[in-house]
């Protein structure tokens, strides 16, 4: 089985989760024709194989420049199945937070149609092992319904905020939920399947696994959600200390918010 | 093109207000559309959003503080949408947009000028940029 890996504008950080633990099983079978990162390939080498000539490919990371975009598309058509990797390729990823500022990248999705589509920042090692089985068995798994809270070992209660808080200033001593504590955790509007893992080292939730199913507009649910929860009468002193709204409520999905889009479509007419 | 307006009008005193200052059959500006919505405390953000890359302005108008049919919807919406103003203003687009009235069911005429005053802002800024 060959497979071909390529990453586009990121960080980089996907394709080595190709070495965790889990995988060694699937790259038994598999034999890598092109890695740009591990090799230093030329893209051309790509296109010397035959149409649908390669059985997966594994894009990751967004698309800024021609170059790119050219790479997605030859991906597209020497590939049988192409698999989108990571947030970037997702929904823009961090590098999408460059929307803030100007022009910046679209996701893989905005330019050819994956397969399928593997979340994270970077995917978790069985999110990998279930993803590649289900690809390779015929029955590629589907986003969950279920947020990250499922998993997520902090204690849940009814609560009222008087302010907002960022994560230095929170106890870590205190085992609440950190939406109680006023801290902008994404982890319920991002789909469960990475086990908690920044919640269990004491972190709060990036949202990097993307939206559960069936959910739109997770930055503005949170925002109304933790709004709602606000005492009124200090409502507006907490909005006037809450600091980066974009950094807490779209992180890795800038790049697909309406507002956006729309702004890009303007600038291309 | 001139610019459209998105209206949300809560069924309790705007969309109120807006049928009392049709029995005057008054012009309005052509690219506003109202839609009547429950509560001014029941709308979503996200249809403010989309509302927003959709159409040049949006007027959510609910009723006066303390006068909310459902006790205190108008007040979670102006937090709301004071909370979505500082995200427009993060992402570049210009709050002016977004814009909020509290008004009763009689206060049609005030209703219509404040439209026609939106409509105008909107059309300058377009010449503007």
């Amino acid at each position: 089985m060959k497979i071909a890996v390529h990453n586009l504008l990121s960080c980089g950080g996907c394709d080595p989760v190709f070495f965790l633990e889990e995988l060694p099983e699937f790259f038994s079978q598999a034999e890598v024709v092109f890695w740009s990162k591990v090799k230093d390939e030329e893209p051309k080498i790509l296109k010397k194989f035959p149409d649908q000539g390669i059985e997966i490919g594994f894009l990751c990371g967004a698309i800024k420049s021609a170059g790119q975009e050219e790479m997605a598309q030859v991906f597209r058509k020497k590939c049988r199945m192409v698999v989108a990797v990571g947030a970037c390729a997702l929904w823009g990823g961090i590098p999408g937070l460059l929307w803030a500022w100007g022009e910046g990248p679209r996701p893989v999705s905005s330019f050819i149609s994956p397969e399928l589509c593997i979340p994270g920042c970077p995917p978790e090692g069985p999110t990998w092992a279930a993803c590649l089985q289900g690809l390779l068995s015929g029955q590629p798994p589907k986003p969950s319904e279920e947020p990250v809270c499922i998993e997520c070992p902090r204690n849940r209660r009814p609560f009222r905020l008087s302010s907002f808080r960022r994560f230095p200033e929170t106890d870590p001593e205190i085992p609440e939920c950190y939406l109680s504590l006023g801290v902008f955790c994404a982890g319920a509007v991002t789909q469960k399947g990475c086990g908690a893992r920044c919640l269990k080292a004491g972190y709060p939730c990036l949202g990097c696994y993307g939206p559960p199913a069936g959910l739109s507009a997770r930055g503005e649910r949170l925002l109304s959600a933790l709004v709602s929860a606000l005492v009124p009468q200090k409502a507006s002193q907490a909005l006037t200390r809450w600091t980066d709204p974009i950094g807490s409520l779209y992180r890795f999905d800038l790049a697909t918010h309406p507002l956006l889009r729309k702004r890009s479509c303007q600038r291309s007419a | 093109m001139p610019p459209k307006i998105i209206g949300f009008l809560c069924e309790w005193c705007a969309a109120r207000a807006l049928e009392n200052l049709a029995f005057h059959r008054p012009e309005l500006p052509p690219g506003f559309q109202p839609l009547r919505i429950n509560c001014t405390g029941s709308l979503e953000l996200e249809v403010v959003t989309k509302a927003l890359a959709q159409a040049e302005g949006v007027l959510v108008a609910g009723c006066p503080s303390g006068e909310c049919h459902f006790k205190e919807g108008n007040l979670r919406a102006g937090l709301h949408l004071e909370a979505l103003r500082r995200v427009l203003s993060a992402l570049g687009e210009d709050p002016r947009r977004l814009k909020v009235l509290w008004l009763s069911a009689g206060e049609g005429e005030r209703l219509g000028e404040e439209i026609w005053k939106f409509y105008r802002e909107l059309s300058h800024e377009d010449r503007g940029s």
